[in-house]
């Protein structure tokens, strides 16, 4: 698919004049993030108010590790075989909720019908036989509702687990799914193999059944609560994972994640609608800001106080600045990762199924030149809005598919959880450092 | 900016902490030896100046002279306007006092350790050893006695310290004399580093100086962080690094400076080169050269210049299977010799001696074995990153010539074949050279390392990096035996009398038996890899130094009269490698 040579050999230039470092207030006292490395550092007071004022000694003193050139690997443009797939296995969903990205799969009319055998191995074997062997393999599976193609699923998923046994690799499987359907040879799957299982569940019922409800009959919250009980009990090798999606209206976001937790999720991530139905207005930031925060202040004081906490956007940030997460993408997008639509074209997002400027080839190969061009427009350092922002390579320009909507107000939702974060993980490090010892070994295990 | 501290947090942050070129290793406070009076690391006596807030004072055994007042830190620790006044106008006094006039501690009370609550009265009584089971002994051991975060209350008055100077009573903002009292200051914070209010250098600015008069009487017993013994020469213009006659270590502290002729080399005793005296180092401290990398450098310093040769990809699994070969080629060199010592000699120190060398060398020959394993898990990962659908093949052929290279004095090491012999004294000299840094089995690793640094291969480094760690170890180990044996002068003494064993001896054939069965269980579990190969390279150890294994046949070969020797295996698998 990609010749080795073509690896790393695009970039795009980091804006010379943009800040290198920021500096921000704990409870601990005073901090400085240099942007390159995600590099977190105590400094006393004088030396960070010397920093906010420019001193040019104080500077010189952050000169070696903190300029973007510290890190060349940030302007790499990373043209690599692909490493993770998703296959939409279907255009339909047994819910018909109101804010779907995907309308129910069918993408607005862009997708249509299911996912054949041979479109679905033949993306498979394609990943398989490219893949850098030494990292781990991820198959998704994503729909529409993807259990509504059980069959094709449980095929894909031993033909993949066969054939990465035979060369050798780390195969493991995802799924996003409304978790209605779950039969007991569907756990007994999820259980057998390394699945990241994703379950889009809003709430307790009357919050989730408002938005999520089924085409026909009653309460999917009720279904959904039946159907998970024993594999949230018994998971084997599967990860659990709720995702609860937020829009405009409801902004409760306390209450919706204790009855999550209480159905038995020890992950639970929420997800603010940007485009479409129930999307977030400019003015709806700053509330949400607020509710994240309200939730993410309880949570803090959880893991201070040496407890768990489920509630994963909190988790996911404080493990990444204790790591020094630093990258000029937001994910693997057309880079290691690709979504398959159900007719078999590769797509450098699920998300962007049937959106032409997404679509970058198929199981026969990639428009490389396609590619290249989607990759380099994609780069952080090519983002106007995103250039000089401090948050540049931790939040590394949002969502793609999104980025239409992105704008002041969204961005400054952005920095300001970032913000928070940041601050929240120099108490949280100082308090309950034996959490990211954990985080990071969690994190060693699933470098995907 | 008053202070400057900056702390790495997350873990990126942590990886930038790096040590300068020429520090010694002792330079971070967590690596002292906790040493508790002035010397080595830090100077103890640096913490006890900060004792009370905002104040420092220079503490002499008799007497607590106030050396700085910070009105800033008192004002921005909270404290009443009046009381930051105080330490304003003694800032203020400090900068006008005349020098035989300073501010000293007259009064002292607190809880002190071993004491509990007192007042003392320093100028009406003084402290003094004889008083010692009631009232600390002298002024510092009074202010180290302080118990941390108590009450501390220090009366300051201005004093005359030179009694002979006729300057007058000065005129002071200060009204002395002058009270404060407060908790006794935290030397440390929270996270157990040094509180922020220690600037960066002040642990260490009362520590030997070159420019003190007794620098001269650091050395390795003491103080020997800053204050090399022994350093390579500063080189004359034109002379290149490696040259050998600029090589030698010679003494640090010599009198002759001069660089016209290389100085003599410095013995065990120290050298005999006549060093800067006492008065003269007051004098002459500048003289002595700064030294980086062991070398005294005069000109602006450049780093080591080791331009990487990363091999082609071609040849990089070629050097790796001729490196396993070298591997367990000397391995097989120094069981020959381990078994050729005579531990049961009647001399108690000769029998010691050998003894010594024998577990050493064979604690050296299990190392190679332990890097021929190694080098085959780089070789197999390698197999599997090239996605090739063959199975792996281990390397166990031992290397048909050892490598050679070039001695630091310029003298060739040549290439030659394995030998079996007994640890006669050429013999050990042989090894010492094999094991020589940068010499000859050393040298096989550097291209292998530049290629992996070269493409980013960490883990691959990393394991390199390692093997050739424990060859300078090996080194270490090797010169350490050869000064043990060189204690006897005729080799004969440490030596067994072995002869070369005949082709159909039972003994000898029983060896190579048990040699083939080693290399064929590796085979199959270096094949396999470490999960599934792990039951394999478990009874390959066992047949290795199990009670039938090879180590018990070399002991029955030597106790028959021969020398222990390795047969080259007819299988294909072991055949020997040459060099790339």
């Amino acid at each position: 698919m990609t010749s080795p040579a073509s690896v790393h050999s695009l970039r795009v230039a980091a804006d010379p004049e943009a800040d290198a470092f920021r500096v921000f207030r704990s409870a601990l006292g005073t901090h400085v993030l240099l942007l390159a490395r995600s590099q977190v550092f105590d400094v006393s007071p004088d030396l960070a108010e010397a920093l906010q004022r420019g001193d040019p000694e104080a500077r010189q003193l952050l000169e070696d590790t903190a300029s973007t050139e510290a890190n060349p690997s940030l302007a790499d443009v990373p043209e690599i075989p692909p490493q993770s797939i998703s296959l939409n296995l279907t255009s339909a969903c047994n819910l018909g909720c109101s804010y779907c990205y995907a309308d129910r799969g069918s993408f607005g009319g862009a997708q249509s019908g299911v996912m054949s055998q041979a479109v679905a191995l033949a993306a498979v074997d394609r990943v398989l036989d490219g893949c850098d062997r030494r990292a781990p393999v991820t198959i998704g599976f994503l729909g529409g509702e993807p259990f509504l193609q059980r069959t094709l699923l449980h095929e894909v998923v031993a033909h993949a687990a066969r054939r990465g046994v035979k060369l050798g690799l780390v195969v493991r499987f995802s799924v996003t799914t409304n978790g209605t359907l779950f039969e007991p040879d569907d756990l007994a799957l999820l259980r057998e193999h390394r699945f990241a299982v994703t379950v889009s569940i809003d709430g307790g019922r009357t919050v989730h059944d408002r938005k999520r409800r089924l085409l026909h009959g009653p309460s999917s919250f009720d279904l959904i609560a039946r159907s998970l009980a024993p594999l949230l009990e018994r998971p084997g090798q599967a990860q659990l994972s709720a995702r609860a999606t937020v829009t405009r209206d409801d902004f409760a976001l306390g209450g919706r994640y204790d009855d999550i937790v209480a159905l038995g999720f020890r992950d639970v991530g929420f997800s603010p609608v940007r485009v479409g139905a129930g999307a977030l207005l400019d003015a709806d930031w700053p509330a949400y800001l607020k509710a994240s925060l309200a939730l993410a202040e309880r949570e803090l004081e959880r893991l201070i106080a040496h407890e768990h906490t489920s509630f994963s956007n909190l988790a996911v940030a404080l493990r990444q600045i204790h790591r020094g997460a630093a990258a000029p993408y937001p994910c693997g997008a057309g880079g290691g990762y690709f979504s398959v639509s159900t007719r078999g074209s590769w797509y450098a997002c699920h998300r962007a199924i049937g959106d032409a400027a997404f679509e970058l080839g198929s199981s026969a190969g990639l428009d490389l030149e396609k590619r290249r061009a989607f990759l380099a427009s994609r780069h952080v350092h090519a983002q106007s809005a995103c250039r000089t922002c401090w948050a540049r390579y931790l939040c590394s320009g949002s969502c793609h598919q999104e980025v239409a909507a992105r704008g002041d107000a969204s961005c400054d939702f952005v920095r300001g959880w970032l913000e928070f974060c940041l601050a929240a993980y120099c108490r949280a490090s100082a308090a309950n450092p034996a959490w990211f010892r954990r985080g990071s070994e969690r994190a060693a295990e699933r470098p995907s | 900016m008053t202070s400057v501290k900056l702390l790495p947090r997350n873990m990126t942050a942590a990886r930038v902490e790096r040590r300068a070129v020429g520090n010694p290793v002792t330079t971070r406070l967590e690596a002292g030896v906790g040493n508790c009076f002035p010397g080595l690391e830090f100077d103890i006596r640096n913490l006890d100046r900060r004792f009370y807030p905002h104040l420092s004072f220079d503490i002499l055994r008799t007497s607590l002279i106030l050396a700085a007042s910070d009105p800033d830190a008192a004002k921005n620790a909270g404290l009443a306007a009046a009381e930051v006044q105080k330490y304003q106008d003694l800032r203020d006094d400090l900068i006008s006092l005349p020098g035989s006039w300073a501010f000293t501690i007259t009064g002292l009370s607190g809880d002190f350790l071993g004491y509990g609550p007192l007042t003392l009265d320093l100028v009406a009584s003084p402290l003094q050893p004889a008083d010692s089971a009631t009232r600390p002994s002298d002024d510092w051991a009074a202010i180290r006695l302080l118990r941390p975060g108590t009450t501390v209350t220090i009366t300051l008055s201005l004093t005359r310290t030179v009694s002979t100077d006729p300057t007058p009573t000065p005129t002071i903002k200060s009204s002395v004399p002058l009270t404060f009292s407060g908790p006794r200051a935290a030397y440390l914070d929270a996270d157990g580093a040094l509180a922020a209010m220690f600037e960066a250098g002040e642990l260490t600015q009362s520590l030997c100086s070159p420019w003190t008069h007794d620098f001269r009487d650091c050395n390795c017993g003491y103080w020997a962080s800053n204050h090399p013994d022994i350093v390579q020469p500063a080189l004359p213009e034109g002379v290149a690094a490696d040259d050998p006659g600029w090589s030698p270590w010679v003494q640090w502290q010599r009198f002759n400076r001069d660089t016209a002729t290389p100085p003599s080399a410095a013995d065990a005793s120290g050298g005999s080169l006549r060093e800067i005296d006492y008065f003269e180092i007051n004098d002459r401290w500048q003289s002595l050269d700064i030294v980086l990398d062991g070398r005294e450098v005069r000109g602006a310093y450049a780093a080591s210049a080791h331009t990487p040769a990363p091999l082609p990809a071609a040849e990089l699994e070629r050097h790796l299977r001729y490196a396993a070969g070298v591997e367990l080629g000397v391995m097989l060199e120094y069981l020959s010799a381990v078994f050729s010592l005579n531990t049961l000699a009647t001399d108690a120190v000769t029998r010691a001696d050998a003894l010594a060398a024998q577990a050493e060398l064979l604690r050296v020959a299990i190392g190679e074995m332990k890097h021929l394993r190694e080098v085959n898990g780089i070789l197999r990962t390698l197999h599997i990153q090239s996605g090739s659908g063959a199975a792996f093949v281990p390397a166990l052929g031992a290397a048909t010539l050892l490598p050679g290279g070039t001695r630091g004095d310029g003298s060739a090491v040549p290439q030659r074949p394995i030998r079996f012999r007994r640890l006669e004294k050429s013999v050990m000299q042989e090894f010492v050279d094999i094991e020589a840094p940068s010499l000859t089995v050393d040298g096989v690793y550097t291209r292998i390392l530049d290629t992996f640094v070269a493409s980013g291969q960490e883990e691959l480094s990393a394991v390199v990096g390692s093997i050739r760690a424990d060859g300078a170890e090996h080194y270490q180990t090797f010169r350490l035996i050869q000064e043990w044996l060189d204690r006897h002068a005729d080799q004969a003494d440490y030596l067994l009398t072995l002869s070369d064993p005949p082709a159909t001896n039972a003994q000898h054939l029983a060896l190579q038996t048990r040699y083939v069965n080693v290399l064929t269980l590796l085979a199959s579990g270096y094949a396999n890899g470490p999960v599934t190969g792990g039951a394999d390279i478990r009874s390959a150890r066992a047949a290795m130094l199990g009670a039938t294994g090879v180590r018990q046949a070399c002991e029955d070969v030597a106790a028959a009269g021969f020398l222990v020797k390795f047969d080259t295996p007819s299988d294909p698998r072991f055949t020997p490698v040459a060099p790339p």
